[in-house]
């Protein structure tokens, strides 16, 4: 079976506007992937960890599979 | 202090230099509010009534002579770069300096020829604080993050101090205390150390900027550990974002001060 896998996803906090455009348009169903959390505590010492990583971005939910 | 703990009189304290001096600096900052953009409303807006209560928050100094902080908020140009270093070396020392919102982290929604990308560029800066703008909340959270460096700082041996985007090489003129052995912020919502359970991916590295990209790596599809998410896969090395291992240096103990006034 083919399957599609995310590679990495980057997410730069530092040059972002924060618009929501990505989570307006987001297409994965039925849940969207990307969604705008409410955190604003996002002061960081060092401009490489404002770089969000998958990881970091995952909010834990158990992932389903959907074939289509 | 377990020795000269309890010998003095119950008005005496016990402590040392570096932690009087830090506590003394961390409460008392005068920040210069170097205002460029939108990002000075909301820079303004902290200081305003609905945010702070009167001499409970931080008071603007308009004077780069008299303040101890910069925070530089909004989008610096290449026109604005030396002015905004000029006043930087105005102030005195020891100085710090906040990065406010998205343009001065690193150049924000413009990556044109005019705007300088990040403001690490000509200053050090202590703290990023991101949002386009962020809110007077988000300005606090790195103000209290700074104040958190500064009680870590030490006020006696210093290091030689480098912007880190112009490369090792490039010196300041100052000295401060360095940024080494301070721990990883913590992100809200906990550690997040989430994983992708089903589908094992041999990541590739991310496509640095200065070489060419990697070739494209292989994933695979690990058969049987797709079972309700409960195989607890390891997750990816977080080596960018994780906590410096480097050792903390142990704080110079000085003279406690009470030692000094048993002696006067």
């Amino acid at each position: 079976m083919k399957l599609k896998a995310l590679d990495y996803f980057d997410f730069n906090l530092s040059r972002c506007s924060f618009c929501g455009l990505c989570s307006e348009v987001c297409p994965t169903k039925p849940i969207k992937a990307l969604v705008m959390s409410e955190d604003y505590e996002l002061g960081t010492y060092s401009r490489d960890a404002q770089i969000l990583r998958i990881d970091d971005m995952y909010d834990g939910l158990p992932i389903t599979q959907y074939t289509r | 202090m377990g020795v000269i703990d309890h010998r003095f009189a119950d008005n005496i304290i016990t402590t040392n230099l570096d932690t009087v001096l830090a506590w003394a600096r961390k409460n008392s900052l005068w920040p210069m509010g170097f205002g460029l953009a939108c990002c000075a409303i909301e820079m303004i807006a902290a200081g305003g009534p609905d945010s702070t209560s009167p001499g409970s928050g931080p008071r603007c100094s308009g004077v780069a002579r008299q303040a101890d902080l910069m925070i530089v908020a909004g989008t610096v140009t290449k026109k604005m770069a030396p002015v905004l270093r000029r006043l930087y070396d105005q102030m005195p020392e020891p100085k710090w300096v906040i990065s406010m919102g998205s343009c001065s982290n690193a150049g924000g929604p413009f990556p044109t020829y005019s705007v300088l990308q990040g403001v690490d560029k000509v200053v050090p800066v202590d703290v990023y604080i991101s949002g386009c703008p962020p809110r007077p909340e988000a300005l606090f959270y790195g103000l209290m993050r700074l104040q958190d460096k500064i009680s870590r700082e030490n006020t006696v041996f210093r290091k030689e101090r480098w912007i880190p985007a112009a490369g090792p090489n490039r010196l300041l003129s100052r000295t401060a205390a360095d940024a080494e052995g301070l721990p990883a912020l913590v992100l809200p919502g906990g550690s997040r150390q989430g994983s992708l359970g089903h589908v094992e991916v041999t990541r590739r590295s991310r496509p640095s900027r200065s070489s060419t990209p990697p070739s494209v790596g292989p994933w695979r599809r690990v058969s049987g550990a797709c079972s309700g998410c409960r195989s607890s896969p390891t997750p990816a090395p977080r080596s960018a974002l994780s906590a410096t291992s480097a050792p903390r240096r142990a704080r110079t103990n000085l003279i406690s001060l009470a030692v000094i006034a048993s002696r006067a």
